[in-house]
């Protein structure tokens, strides 16, 4: 069974389709790309599962339970964390305060929790293991805000991975980085997948994502255009139009 | 000596009413143009009680606390719809309306408001300085308590960026809600104490001058710590009793000191960073949103 | 009696407008809650009446008043407002109401604290009566004025190039720069004209009820705050439609149910009403 599903996912912008009818499925402990040009609607795919934007149509399943129609905070509490396309540390926060925010997802359940319990000496040990796996803790108290673009990216990564969540989503995590900071990155999601997380990774850059991904998903225009292996998915007529076509509107 | 123990109440009354709103403005960042209105909503609730009631003045403060509460739910309520801007105003706007409500309204005395407000027997003004002082202390440990708090962590990242605290499982309406509700209902709990060491109350005491009077406060001394609340609550509440030899100029001096302090230091004297670090989430477009 | 409250209406309306007008377009090209501007209302009122006892001369004082309005207002976003861009919008608000405290005491200590009359000595001339609605020659005055200066306002803005460029600084700072606006310029302009606008509205206002005091910007300093929101906050049209609406609200719900709310809180319950109903304002743009 599939850990996460999109059926038909359908989200319409005043007339735009910017996503069309998706179908999706994410399974355990698996790497899924999903690639395709400028505006196919990646991230618009993204916002619908966590819940920052309501489906037009259609259903997002977490182990058969459909979860579409919840907040972000609830979707985040069942176990998806994210990162963001344009970095959203919280930026007046010590990185080490970003990681232990994190970590009080269970808290925040519940207002009373919340107001009575405070960070212990657990919680601290481990947002500081979480800063050395992502190689934050020389800067973990450092202001996040003034950590360079590719160390807010790494930032981000520890944040999401702070609560254990079941399904860790990327969107365009090595875009603005620089080619060493991109290959840390590539190889910090290749030790978590090892040690088991499902990922579902965005990823303009066909590059990064076919080295990365068993299964690739290729969106163009808001719909599913291809799917399969990454050589599959290179091989396909269709997938290698959408780009040619993403790249003619750059160029002219 | 009466002169020290009638300053040092005002003064405990400003350091409970900008701790308050520190809790809403420091940490939460949500701006809040209306706050002395929930003074009032305290003070009113405990002059309506003692004088149509009869109920002791000490059975006043939790009502005072749960009426100021209540309407700060209201308020937070809105704070869940328009934000930023639009919510300073709707906050300003309510300051206004909950005003005009007490001097519009027969039931609550009118213009001529609520007077012959006396405390129990035993307890002068030094007793009230004592009280006074007492619930600035509370509120300061409320504080205390809140920033370690994990709901104090979730607030100061909701502050930096919603989005991102709800992708972390923090519920920012739950959340912000809290902040207006403690920060409000604190404010309320100042109001029992005011009425009776005034000796009345009256609506346009409880207007926007006030209120940015208290905003001012808080971010004059630094927004988003106990201290800078504490620091700017006691030198501009000190001041005009320092200034009374250049009484003359007293707003003028007001004024220009927020200008420079603004220009020259907007995290306040004792604030925290947040306030001077640029590219908060804002909207695109304008030029003083975009990072210079 | 209902003709004659709509016509008092869409003067108050109209008196509103030029003053919210100024300062919405301050917020579309600076993201600022200009509390100040209510300051140069008030500026435009004192000035008026100085260069109208000197001059007799009221077209004089006016253009008079809007002209050092302007400078004014053009001083205050040189010197307050850009060297605060960046900063958080709490920032340059507190330092605009700091600025309007000041400019209030300003005038208190320059002008003094007592009331004074803009024309002394010159009785309001018999109202003109027309099927049974008076309109003074003050109205008549406040309503050429005011639809004047709207009308160029909007041909400034919509027929333009600095119009164009005030529009595409409030889009995309970003954008405008690339397309070649000179941004500091263009809000330079827009401040001056907003203020412009502001102090005729001062003038008008001290020249119809006669009377000229530091605190006569208080509640219009909130007021307009509320009319700029409920028009969804940097819309010129929507503001204007605000002020008309809030104009004739204000009548009629003092003529009809005066009892029930002060006139200055009229505006905020709409407001409070609106916002609730429509958090981007009444007249906002979807989507913006
Ligand atoms: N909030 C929104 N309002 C209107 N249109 C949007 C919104 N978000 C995205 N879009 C449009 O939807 C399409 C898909 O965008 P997006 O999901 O960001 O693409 P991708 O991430 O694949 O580059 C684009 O045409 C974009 O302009
Ligand atoms: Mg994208």
């Amino acid at each position: 069974m599939p850990l996460l599903e999109c059926r038909s996912l359908s989200r319409h912008f005043a007339g735009l389709r910017a996503l069309d009818g998706v179908d999706l499925e994410v399974y355990p402990g698996e790497i899924l790309g999903i690639i395709g040009p400028n505006g196919a609607g990646k991230t618009t795919l993204f916002n619908v599962i966590c819940g920052v934007l309501r489906p037009t149509a259609g259903e997002v399943l977490l182990e058969g339970r459909p979860i579409h129609g919840l907040r972000p905070s609830q979707i985040a509490q069942l176990g998806i964390g994210r990162t963001f396309q344009i970095s959203r540390v919280f930026k007046a926060m010590t990185a080490r305060e970003n990681v232990l925010m994190a970590l009080g997802r269970g808290a925040y359940r519940s207002a009373w929790a919340a107001l009575t319990r405070r960070p212990g000496p657990a919680e601290r040990r481990r947002a500081e293991e979480l800063l050395e796996k992502v190689g934050l803790l020389p800067y973990a108290d450092q202001p996040a805000g003034e950590l360079s673009l590719g160390l807010q990216r790494r930032l981000e990564l520890a944040r999401a991975l702070a609560p254990s969540p079941r399904i860790l989503m990327l969107d365009e995590p090595v875009a603005g980085l620089t080619r060493g900071e991109a290959e840390t990155f590539i190889a910090l999601i290749r030790h978590l997948h090892r040690e088991g997380l499902t990922v579902l990774l965005i990823e303009h850059n066909l590059h990064v994502t076919m080295q990365l991904s068993q299964r690739l998903v290729v969106l163009s225009h808001g719909r599913k255009i291809a799917e399969g292996t990454p050589a599959e998915v290179r091989a396909n007529p269709a997938v290698i139009a959408a780009y040619l076509g993403d790249d003619e509107e750059v160029a002219g | 000596m009466y002169y020290y123990v009638v300053v040092g109440i005002a003064l405990a009354l400003y350091v409970t009413l900008t701790l308050s709103l520190n809790i809403i403005t420091g940490y939460g960042g949500q701006p809040t143009l209306g706050h002395a209105a929930f003074l009032g909503v305290g003070a009113y609730t405990a002059a309506m009680l003692m004088t149509r009631a009869g109920v002791s003045w000490w059975l006043t403060f939790p009502a005072a606390f749960l009426t100021a509460a209540l309407l700060g739910l209201v308020v937070g309520g809105a704070s869940l719809r328009v934000r930023e801007d639009f919510l300073a105003i709707t906050t300003m706007g309510v300051g206004f309306v909950v005003v005009a409500v007490f001097q519009y309204t027969p039931w609550f005395g009118g213009v001529m408001g609520i007077g012959g407000l006396v405390p129990p027997p035993g307890v002068d003004k030094v007793a009230l300085l004592l009280i006074a002082t007492g619930l600035a202390a509370f509120t300061a440990l409320v504080s205390w308590w809140l920033e370690r708090s994990w709901a104090g962590i979730a607030l100061r990242a909701l502050r930096d960026d919603e989005a991102a605290a709800e992708a972390m499982g923090a519920d920012t309406r739950r959340f912000k809600l809290l902040a207006f509700v403690i920060g409000t209902g604190l404010a309320g709990l100042a109001g029992p104490i005011y009425a009776v060491h005034l000796g009345f109350v009256s609506g346009p005491d409880f207007g926007f001058h006030f209120s940015i009077t208290l905003l001012t406060m808080a971010v004059f001394g630094g927004l988003g710590t106990i201290r800078g609340a504490v620091a700017g609550a006691v030198i501009l509440g000190l001041a005009p009793e320092v200034f009374r030899f250049i009484s003359d100029y007293r707003n003028l001096v007001y004024g220009g000191l927020l200008i420079l302090m603004m220009l020259i230091r907007p995290t306040g004297l004792l604030g925290v960073t947040s306030l001077r670090l640029p590219g908060l989430p804002g909207r695109k477009g304008g030029i003083s949103r975009a990072a210079p | 009696m209902l003709l004659q409250q709509l016509v008092n209406g869409v003067v108050a309306g109209g008196l509103y407008a030029l003053v919210a007008l100024g300062l919405t377009m301050v917020y579309g090209v600076l993201r600022i809650l200009h509390v100040a501007h209510a300051g140069i209302y008030t500026l435009g009122a004192y000035l008026g009446l100085v260069f109208y006892s000197a001059s007799h001369n009221f077209p004089l004082a006016l253009l008079g008043a809007m002209a050092l309005g302007a400078l004014a207002g053009y001083l205050i976003q040189r010197l307050l407002y850009q060297p605060l861009l960046g900063a958080p919008p709490l920032v340059p608000l507190i330092a605009s109401i700091g600025l309007f405290i000041l400019l209030g005491d300003t005038y208190r200590l320059v002008f003094g604290a007592q009331t004074l009359a803009f024309r002394a000595g010159v009785a309001e001339p018999e109202p003109y009566r027309l099927a049974g609605v008076a309109i003074t020659g003050t109205q008549v005055l406040i309503l050429a004025v005011a639809a004047a200066l709207l009308a160029v306002t909007w041909l400034v803005v919509n027929r333009t190039r600095i119009g164009l460029a005030w529009r595409a600084v409030a889009t995309d700072l970003e954008i405008a720069r690339a397309m070649g606006v000179d941004a500091a310029r263009a809000v330079g302009l827009n401040v001056a004209l907003g203020s412009a606008l502001a102090a005729a509205a001062g003038v008008l206002v001290a020249y119809h009820y006669n009377e000229v005091f530091p605190a006569m910007g208080d509640v219009p300093a909130y007021k307009m705050l509320a009319i700029v929101v409920l028009g969804g906050l940097g819309n010129p049209v929507g503001t204007v439609a605000a002020s008309l609406f809030l104009g004739l609200a204000e009548t009629l719900v003092v003529a009809y149910a005066g009892y029930l709310l002060p006139r200055d809180a009229i505006a905020f319950v709409a407001l409070i009403g609106a916002l609730m109903l429509r958090p981007q304002g009444l007249f906002a743009r979807r989507g913006t």
